[in-house]
């Protein structure tokens, strides 16, 4: 039985891929760390092995409206590293907090007035004076938090992303998007507002949103009508009016019950190269050129036979699931999840997908894995997977592509999966 | 000349449309028994997480005092992720 806080919410790679950080719904924080490349042996590459733990965020109770805040890490997003340490911002529903992360390899040794131990030494004893010295000591990582961004998202927090200016980022929720400076706690400025004055009047919300990678003026967001709007902070202080909406127009005949559910964006990420922003709705991945609104330039079909089981995936909630992608370091491959522990790349150049699966029961380590696929009618071809035999409950909604390598993380419900291709 | 493919999201809607009726319907459309019934109504539809269910969550106050019992109780993690371990 799966323990419930053990459920992993986030994963991202630091910007040079050395950390891989995870985050749970048991409010943790774990850090892996690639090993240096052996020299003799660089057939592969580091493996990577848990460098950091820590308790991010505790379960709250909010008392003015008798409801619990969860403490489940929503996202993690690493700050690009300055000096020895390294530093994350990590989010629950309402609190983001900005982590350091720093090691220490030596200790003093040698006071005048303390014992190694700890213990004060009786100053009548001391005879001579000595100065002390650091000496080595096994490493030790530390995490501690050195700000607290609370109290400014009346809704639950989706997104954080750290602007290109590496001094300010912003955080969404259902209705809102703040604008943060990571020095300054005590205020955030307001930069989205779609809250109706009538909340009956309510028809769409905030799913994700990002920074433009380069353009420190520019971010997307994204709803659960399927549309993406980019805004430009020096248009005005509070971007309501968009500059750009991206939108993919739908035949009205096909129009179902399920159509606006199944739209409903539950990731956006620009490219690396700023050129394209990706979104993934519940059946596709669409890749968008910020340059044409009207359409997206490449559409990708993740789960296309689940369309015809939207009845069954509403019955059990799955219809509502938040998939997440990612892309390749070259912004040439990109990656999604499914279920089964299933999980999708689509290479835009060859216009090639593979499925593989993440499970420990189908692959042993350091085997090639095996491409999967899914049969959605007729005869089953022996090694194919029938639709009705997928297991809806291990489902693939997060994961992470390094950004200069290829090797990538895959959290299953429970578990973290790295995979990387063969070196030669 | 009726046209009789049905596109398989049109398929799966009429067979949740037969097994949920009133599905997406407002509470104001239809006729209640009395403000139990309208309540108990909304409530069913609520439980489907439509997108805009949880801002709805979030703006209503507790509707009865909580007694120590319905508290949530606080589950301090501090059992190591079975990552780390």
């Amino acid at each position: 039985e799966i323990d419930w806080s053990d459920i992993i919410s986030t994963v991202e790679f630091n910007h040079s891929g050395e950390l891989l950080a995870t985050g749970d719904k048991g409010g943790r924080v774990v850090i892996f760390q690639q090993e240096q490349e052996n020299k003799i042996q660089s057939h592969s590459r580091g493996e990577y092995n848990v460098y950091s733990t820590f308790q991010s965020h505790e379960p709250e109770f909010d008392y003015l409206k008798s409801l619990e805040i969860e403490e489940k890490i929503n996202k993690i997003r690493w700050l690009p590293q300055k000096n020895a340490a390294q530093f994350l911002l990590s989010t629950n529903d309402k609190t983001i907090k900005l982590w350091k992360i720093s090691e220490r390899d030596k200790r003093p040794e040698g006071y005048n007035l303390k014992e190694e131990d700890g213990r004060y030494r009786d100053p009548t004893t001391v005879t001579t004076l000595r100065v002390p010295v650091f000496r080595p000591m096994d490493l030790m990582v530390e995490a501690s938090p050195r700000r607290i961004f609370a109290n400014a998202h009346t809704y639950h927090i989706n997104s954080i992303s750290i602007n290109s200016d590496y001094e300010t980022y912003l955080s969404a929720d259902d209705l809102r998007i703040n604008l943060w400076h990571l020095e300054i706690t005590d205020r955030s400025f307001n930069i989205v507002d779609i809250k109706p004055a009538n909340m009956e009047e309510l028809t769409e919300v905030i799913t994700a949103a990002e920074f433009h990678p380069n353009s420190c003026n520019t971010f997307v967001y994204s709803s659960s009508k399927g549309t993406i709007r980019l805004c430009d902070m020096r248009a005005s202080a509070l971007c309501d009016r968009h500059s750009k909406l991206f939108e993919e127009p739908e035949d009205p005949s096909n129009r179902s019950f399920f159509s606006e559910i199944i739209s409903s964006i539950s990731d956006v990420k620009f490219s690396h190269s700023g050129r394209y922003m990706m979104t993934r709705d519940y059946l596709s991945v669409k890749i968008w050129d910020l340059n044409m609104e009207n359409r997206p330039v490449e559409t990708y079909q993740v789960h296309e036979y689940l369309r015809s089981k939207l009845c069954s995936l509403y019955e059990n909630d799955c219809i509502f699931d938040k998939f997440e992608c990612c892309w390749n370091g070259s912004d040439s491959v990109v990656m999604t999840g499914s279920y089964n522990n299933f999980f999708r790349m689509f290479d835009r150049n060859t216009k090639r997908d593979i499925t593989l699966e993440a499970s420990r029961e189908n692959n042993k380590p350091r085997t090639v894995l095996k491409p999967r696929k899914v049969c959605a009618s007729g005869k089953r071809k022996k090694d194919e997977i029938s639709v009705d035999s997928l297991d809806f409950n291990k489902k693939i909604l997060h994961t992470a592509w390094h950004p200069k390598e290829n090797i990538i993380a895959v959290a299953t419900t429970n578990n973290l999966y790295i995979f990387q291709d063969k070196v030669n | 000349m009726e046209d009789k493919v049905t596109s398989p999201e049109k398929a799966e809607e009429a067979k949740l449309k037969a097994r949920y009726p009133h599905l997406g319907q407002k509470p104001g459309g239809q006729k209640y028994f009395d403000s139990g019934d309208y309540n108990m109504a909304k409530a069913k539809m609520k439980n489907k997480q439509l997108p805009t269910a949880t801002p709805d969550k979030t703006e209503v106050t507790g509707d009865r005092i909580p007694t120590p019992q319905d508290l949530p109780h606080w589950k301090p993690s501090l059992v190591a992720s079975k990552l780390a371990g």
